[in-house]
């Protein structure tokens, strides 16, 4: 299937264009960094690239569209050098908000901070007439004399007691599906790459699909964090690790129900984005055991358990370009799809 | 010596156009230190044929023209990527006149053949860069610079024949 | 090792550093000191972030993080910026300082800032704190 190139008057093209352009500026731009933060981590989530700047831009120039917001972020991103790697630890995460749905209380207590999750969510058209609120850094609540203490995490708990595996150890060294191209079977960290960046809402379908019996895994929500992750690069003069500075990220541990993984324990899944986008950090969890071969069912024939079928369809810019191509001229097809029904049709009717 | 984004730039164009138009000649002054600077960084493998796992590099280096037949043993992809065959540069003595005359076809050369001239390249050689895109789409690009900057190329795409020119 | 120690925590610390500051000081510095030179091409790259995860211990690739790099001589002597965001003049002004302080020029004003930035990122995180602190929460079951 092919489509066409075609020639047209550029004036019309032209025209078309200033018709889409975007109207936002400055103001903008600031406006989505400040006010529309979730929909800024969402781009970069899906984009795969951390750059709240940019990202505001991005959005702003698309006039909220995420998945184009997301594809001229890439876009940008494929220009740059690429320097060494930065190495991050999930157990560095400075978190301002810690949750667990596996147990009720757990040492330290459940962390809920900033978030709408217990409260009563109505639309309030009042917001409207109200000015946008100012960022206030001096009128904060007056600075703990200590920092939070480092909450321990619920899977370590559960490891103490060995329902849950120990780390595999060093485990493979990570893949970079932008650089070598996705390839089936996939290695874990390939899947965990692909699933970061993948679209919210095709990850949200899947693990909703899986809760719905759709796929093999009975999850609980061993734990959901949103913190600093601190970024560690090689000094360039002595070569040492030097912390640079952190970014936020969301990160979720699913838990499943039956103990038939090695040594009797039960399956985990591992979910973790950038910026904060929780529903797709639990659904990525959920997708991680699912595709790691987790099963709490018995022997299970599903898509979702198809690695290729999940992680081809989850890439936001893949997917989207190729339902938007449908625009482009597909004539040359659509003519020989035409003729052959036109001569199915002449040959039932010469048919006696 | 520095290139920045400039030179780099400009290193780009001229392996842009010479890929598309194989045979055609084009300047990427001062040479292989250009070439190399355009397209070598730190994710990628350079090496020249023999060094310590040469075989597994993305670009390959021929000295003098000529690999003594080794040329087989680059990466030449695979059937579903055949986009991770190698790329091999020569630096020759001269690009686009000696006494080598290479009769080019395909994609990008136009409805007659076009002759490249070059000084410095093996005549095996040249049998050993046909053997390498027999199996089209697998195969090695090619790239050919001289030391005054002059450079062409042989994408896989493109049928070489040889004659010597008198 | 105290010199390398030094270095590492300049490069940190200048990492996170208020930019406004951060280029009042680069630029004061350029004022006064002629011998100043860039060492290759600063701008923007992208750099991957490397996490081993908590449930197999793998490590994958979360995101590209863009950050901003330079490096610089001054009076001869090396200096490096690095930054997280888009931002070459933030990169280079911290590639000024840093190479600065390193030829012994400039010494007390580039550690006042780096005090300074480590205690605004200390606060910053213990206000923060603070306020989350107020979230925490204990659980009974009802009925």
């Amino acid at each position: 299937m092919g489509y066409l190139a075609v020639k047209g008057s550029e004036e019309a093209v032209q025209a078309a264009r200033a018709l889409a352009g975007p109207t936002g500026g400055r103001h903008t731009v600031d406006a989505v960094a400040d006010h529309l933060p979730l929909a800024v981590d969402e781009v970069q989530a899906e984009a795969g690239v951390y750059e709240p700047r940019l990202a505001a831009i991005a959005f702003t120039q698309a006039r909220g569209d995420v998945a184009e917001a997301v594809f001229l972020l890439r876009g940008y991103r494929s220009t740059l050098p690429r320097r060494e790697s930065a190495r991050a630890d999930t157990a560095d995460i400075a978190p301002h908000r810690q949750i667990s749905s596996a147990f009720r209380n757990v040492p330290g207590g459940q962390l809920l901070g900033a978030t709408n999750d217990y409260g009563l969510r109505l639309l309030d058209p009042g917001l409207a007439d109200r000015p946008d609120a100012t960022a206030d850094p001096a009128g904060s609540p007056e600075p703990a004399p200590t920092g939070l203490a480092r909450l321990s995490k619920v899977v370590d708990h559960l490891r103490a007691e060995g329902l849950v595996a120990q780390p595999d150890g060093q485990g493979e060294p990570a893949d970079d599906i932008t650089r070598r191209a996705l390839r089936f079977p996939a290695s874990r960290s390939s899947r965990l790459q692909a699933l970061a960046r993948g679209q919210s809402g095709a990850l949200t379908a899947f693990a909703y699909a899986n809760l719905r019996g759709y796929g093999p895994f009975h999850p609980t929500l061993a734990e959901l964090r949103v913190g600093q992750l601190p970024l560690t690069v090689a000094h360039p003069r002595t070569g040492n690790p030097v912390c640079v500075g952190e970014i936020p990220v969301t990160e979720a541990e699913a838990i499943g129900q039956k103990p038939n993984r090695d040594g009797g324990t039960l399956g985990m899944g591992y979910g973790c984005v950038p910026g904060r986008v929780e529903r797709k950090a639990i659904a990525m969890a959920i997708m991680d055991a699912v595709l790691s071969g987790v099963n709490d069912d018995a022997p299970f024939d599903s898509p979702l358990t198809d690695e290729e079928f999940v992680l081809s369809h989850v890439d936001g810019v893949e997917a989207a370009g190729f339902v938007e191509h449908m625009k482009l001229p597909h004539e040359v097809t659509f003519a020989s799809d035409l003729d052959r029904v036109r001569s199915i049709r002449q040959h039932v009717k010469d048919v006696p | 010596m520095i290139f920045d984004a400039l030179d780099t730039q400009r290193g780009f164009r001229a392996l842009l156009a010479a890929m598309a138009e194989p045979g055609t000649v084009h300047r990427i002054d001062p040479g292989l230190p250009l070439l190399l600077a355009t397209l070598v960084d730190h994710e990628v493998r350079l090496a020249e044929v023999g060094d310590p796992q040469w075989t597994d590099a993305d670009f390959v280096l021929v000295r003098d023209g000529d690999s003594g037949g080794a040329l087989d043993g680059a990466r030449q992809g695979t059937a579903l990527d055949p986009a991770h065959g190698a790329t091999a540069i020569y630096e020759l003595d001269a690009v686009g006149d000696g006494p080598l005359a290479l009769t080019l076809t395909g994609p990008g050369v136009g409805p007659r053949p076009r002759t490249l001239y070059l000084s410095g390249l093996a005549g095996s050689e040249v049998d050993a860069i046909r053997r390498t895109r027999a199996e089209y789409p697998l195969g090695l690009d090619v790239i050919l610079v001289d030391r005054t900057g002059r450079c062409a190329a042989l994408p896989r795409s493109t049928t070489v024949e040889r004659r010597w020119a008198t | 090792m105290l010199v390398p120690m030094m270095a590492e925590r300049r490069f940190a610390a200048l990492a996170v550093a208020d930019r406004r500051l951060l280029v009042a000081l680069a630029d004061r510095i350029l004022h006064e000191v002629a011998d100043v030179e860039l060492l290759g091409v600063p701008g923007p790259a992208t750099m991957l972030v490397e996490l081993t995860e908590s449930v197999r211990g793998q490590a994958f690739h979360l995101c590209e993080v863009v950050v901003s790099e330079a490096s610089v001589a001054v009076r001869g002597v090396r200096g490096d910026g690095l930054v997280l965001g888009s931002d070459t003049e933030r990169a280079l002004a911290a590639a000024v300082c840093d190479a600065a302080a390193e030829a012994g020029l400039f010494v007390a004003e580039v550690e006042a800032l780096m005090e300074r930035s480590i205690g605004d990122r200390d606060r910053d995180s213990a206000r923060r704190a603070a306020a989350v602190a107020a979230t925490r929460i204990e659980l009974e079951v009802l009925g």
